[in-house]
């Protein structure tokens, strides 16, 4: 292969990085809950807890999470479609691992999740919930856990994607 | 691009892309949802979690990816005629200035000004309309240095 890149070869590496781009936002994101806005809402009392996850739900409900959420593998898939016409093989399959994680992430996310979050939109406003301690008992634990397992997901798609980046570059310099 | 300097700009483009999403959640739906509750519970919520920040993961996710930066950033300027030199110094660079430099410079002194008052004082409540305007203006910039960044270094993978 010739050390210039062609353009058909620049065009599928840019949507390469975009896609990887878009995975590690979307993996920093979950991180994020993790290593910070959780532990933080650990320390408040119950109801500010359940009051500013409420929030926080309906919050994140917005284009620029979904475009980012959806984008992500969205810009995987082209990359994939891409890579199978004019790229390698050995590439080609590490964003399919990257396509697996991410499947695996959202899978966690629509099944544990997305139905905690829909229970303690249920329990209602915050004033009229008789047992707070419970309502924050039966979301906090499950979710944190879940959101782990989701966001070790997502960060291994990511780290997926930098792999085949990085193995299309050296095809093309090789 | 030597193996070692593969390893540097792989983990470093992961912690600006990490980095960059922690910034993105509190951009997008964090400081909004915040803003919407009580002002004595937005201020508790948001003290609660600056106390807590002070953790192994967020650190070593900001001040780690700092350190790794600074090593791609050596390891650029001692190979510097390579093609992905440029890359490498305006990535780290990034960084270190854009997101480092500004939750230094910006975010950490309004923390601290938020520690400092009683969620259900006056002076509280005051501050904090201020402090959600100015703290995620700064953040909007933290976000974007970190995903240039991390976008920098994936770029440095590819021409290597």
């Amino acid at each position: 292969m010739s050390a210039e890149p062609t353009n058909r070869e620049s065009m599928s590496s840019l949507v390469l990085g975009v896609a990887l781009v878009a995975m590690g936002l979307l993996a920093g994101l979950l991180y994020g809950y993790a290593c910070s806005v959780m532990p933080g809402l650990a320390r408040v009392d119950d109801r500010t807890f359940v009051d500013a996850m409420q929030q926080i739900n309906e919050a994140i409900q917005n284009p620029v999470f979904f475009l980012t959420f959806l984008g992500a593998p969205a810009l995987t898939v082209a990359a994939l479609v891409i890579e199978r016409r004019s790229g390698t093989r050995e590439a080609g399959r590490w964003i399919v691992a990257a396509l697996v994680l991410y499947g695996a992430g959202f899978l966690v996310t629509a099944a544990f999740n997305i139905p905690l979050n829909d229970e303690l939109m249920r329990a209602g406003d915050p004033d009229r919930i008789d047992d707070l301690a419970r309502v924050r008992s039966d979301f906090e634990g499950p979710w944190i856990a879940w959101n782990i397992v989701r966001t070790l997901a997502f960060t291994a798609a990511f780290g997926c994607l930098g792999r085949a980046l990085f193995l299309r570059g050296r095809t093309r310099a090789g | 691009m030597p193996s070692a300097v593969v390893a540097l700009t792989l983990v470093s483009a992961l912690g600006c892309g990490l980095a960059a999403g922690i910034f993105f959640a509190f951009s997008t739906f964090v400081m909004p949802a915040l803003d919407r509750l009580p002002a004595s519970e937005g201020i508790a919520a948001m003290q609660s979690i600056n106390a807590s920040a002070i953790n192994p993961w967020l650190m070593t996710a900001l001040f780690g990816t700092a350190a790794t930066c600074i090593a791609a950033i050596a390891g650029a300027l001692a190979d510097w005629d390579e093609s992905y030199g440029p890359y490498l110094l305006a990535g780290g660079a990034t960084y270190l200035l854009g997101a480092i430099g500004v939750t230094i410079a910006c975010n950490v002194p309004r923390n601290e000004a938020l520690a400092a008052v009683d969620p259900a004082g006056d002076e509280a409540i005051g501050l904090w309309a201020g402090y959600v305007a100015d703290w995620t203006r700064w953040n909007h910039l933290r976000t974007a240095a970190a995903l240039i960044a991390s976008a920098l270094q994936i770029g440095a993978l590819h021409v290597s």
